[in-house]
């Protein structure tokens, strides 16, 4: 199979899964884009990929370094437009919590997530949310496995913490 | 607790899909992405073929004129495809002629590599030159003696892969071998073509390097082409001295560089001294040359940085 057949495989195999990472890695709905930054990004480097390791987890490699690499920039935008903020005209914008109707346990959870230190909320969301196995987290992060249970584990810890424990909602 | 915590997060919805049209889109610019590579690799390729035959072009007119009185070359005759000397001077036919014979050299050199390949000799002993083929039988009856049966490479490590960048008449081959460990190594080889009777042969092929250890996790620093770096790592901020940050967690479980990265940089060659490492800083000498290595790592972010070391 060529490089041009495989990305291709790769797209229609792991795009969706790729699609909610970002959305809930990023905390944004419209990332649509990065999804394409992923494929074309990985296009670009295929002949970097090592053949022994999953493409999946080198596709979330990538979409991890691109929601990142997002993400500051849109701090920066942020930053710029809060000193023009009295021009700007405020419109709704969806949010991962509206697209997957979370339950309000849900909400504070996952909202929770987001205020959590980066290492946190890798795992959380990778391991946690998205069940990827510790070994799949460990070669997105390229950390060691047994790092992966350790910080998801303390990560679950300060998530509770912060929660002040999980309602009976189910 | 944590259990609980942890199944509630596994119970997450994560089933929005990107809608037909999005993906419509999206593998459009991927495939425009694909065919732009394409057509981007051929350009440089040819623009390098092109650069190299500048000289040659321009004195194409002189020496076709000079080759009626004189002696004409092997790399003459490559030029000379017309018996119209003034064909040769003409922009668009000399250009049409240029393009013919890279992608000629190209496919030979294909033939050449995949003759390593499948480990038979045939098609490389049939586009030798009468010289080359001297060469070849010498090395037949060397590495299989007598009756070598035209049978080329080793077992192992074995041909998986190759790239081919032909310039002027030369064709560099970097072939990617790989041992049932599995490891991964680099050969280059260097093919020399010539025109002999109206025919482009093989006058000569060289070894460059054989067998370096090669693993895709890395690649050359920029500033530092002899220094290995993380494909994953990103670039991130670069200084005219030659220093070099890089986005990237290099370390290890142990806490020190990741052993991967340190058999990278060893079998590239350098050497760690030992005496002026200090925590997360290291200096590595190789043939004279030193690089000092710095890194950083947070809970909210690892990098590492390279540049040269002056001895402070």
């Amino acid at each position: 199979m060529d490089d041009k057949q495989e990305i291709t495989e790769w797209f229609h195999d792991y795009s969706d899964d790729i699609l909610n990472f970002l959305i809930y890695y990023t905390g944004r709905v419209d990332v649509e884009d990065l999804v394409q930054e992923v494929y074309i990004r990985a296009f670009r480097r295929i002949h970097t990929f090592n053949r022994l390791s999953r493409p999946k987890t080198w596709l979330f490699t990538i979409a991890r370094n691109i929601a990142i690499d997002e993400m500051r920039k849109e701090k920066k935008e942020k930053d710029k437009q809060q000193k023009f903020a009295h021009y700007q005209v405020h419109h709704e914008i969806k949010s991962p919590e509206d697209i997957y109707r979370l339950t309000e346990t849900n909400k504070e959870i996952y909202q929770t997530i987001q205020t959590l230190k980066q290492s946190y909320r890798d795992v959380l969301i990778l391991k946690g949310i998205k069940e990827m196995s510790s070994k799949e987290t460990a070669e997105i992060l390229n950390w060691s496995e047994n790092k992966v249970r350790v910080t998801y584990n303390r990560g679950l810890k300060a998530l509770e913490n912060r929660i002040g424990g999980l309602s009976d909602e189910s | 607790m944590n259990r609980k915590l942890s199944d509630r997060l596994h119970s997450f919805p994560k089933d929005y899909q990107l809608n037909e049209e999005t993906k419509i889109l999206i593998e459009t610019a991927l495939q425009e992405e694909i065919n732009n590579k394409g057509k981007k690799k051929k350009r440089q390729g040819f623009k390098v073929f092109l650069k190299k035959l500048t000289v040659p072009v321009a004195g194409v007119a002189v020496l076709a004129l000079a080759s009626l009185l004189f002696v004409a070359t092997d790399s003459f005759n490559l030029f000379h495809v017309s018996n119209q000397p003034d064909d040769s001077m003409s922009a668009t036919g000399g250009q049409q002629e240029l393009v013919k014979v890279h992608e000629e050299l190209e496919e030979l050199s294909t033939i050449w590599a995949n003759a390593l390949k499948l480990r038979d000799g045939k098609p490389r002993y049939q586009m030798l030159s009468e010289t080359a083929k001297e060469k070849f039988i010498q090395e037949q009856v060397i590495s299989s003696g007598e009756n070598g049966n035209y049978t080329i490479g080793v077992s192992s490590p074995w041909v998986v892969d190759f790239d081919i960048e032909v310039e002027g008449m030369n064709a560099n081959i970097i072939y990617t071998t790989q041992t049932s460990e599995p490891a991964y190594y680099h050969t280059k080889e260097t093919i020399t073509f010539i025109k002999e009777n109206d025919k482009l042969v093989v006058k000569d092929f060289q070894l460059i390097y054989e067998d370096r250890l090669y693993n895709k996790n890395f690649k050359s620093s920029i500033s530092f082409p002899a220094f290995p770096i993380p494909t994953e790592a990103e670039r991130i901020e670069s200084s005219e001295d030659g220093q070099e940050t890089f986005l990237y967690n290099v370390l290890g479980t142990n806490g020190g560089i990741q052993e991967e990265y340190n058999v990278m940089i060893e079998s590239w060659g350098w050497q760690l001294k030992e005496e002026l490492q200090r925590d997360n800083y290291y200096v590595f000498e190789k043939e004279g040359q030193y690089i000092e290595m710095t890194i950083q790592s947070s809970n909210e972010e690892d990098f590492f940085t390279i540049k040269k070391y002056e001895n402070k």
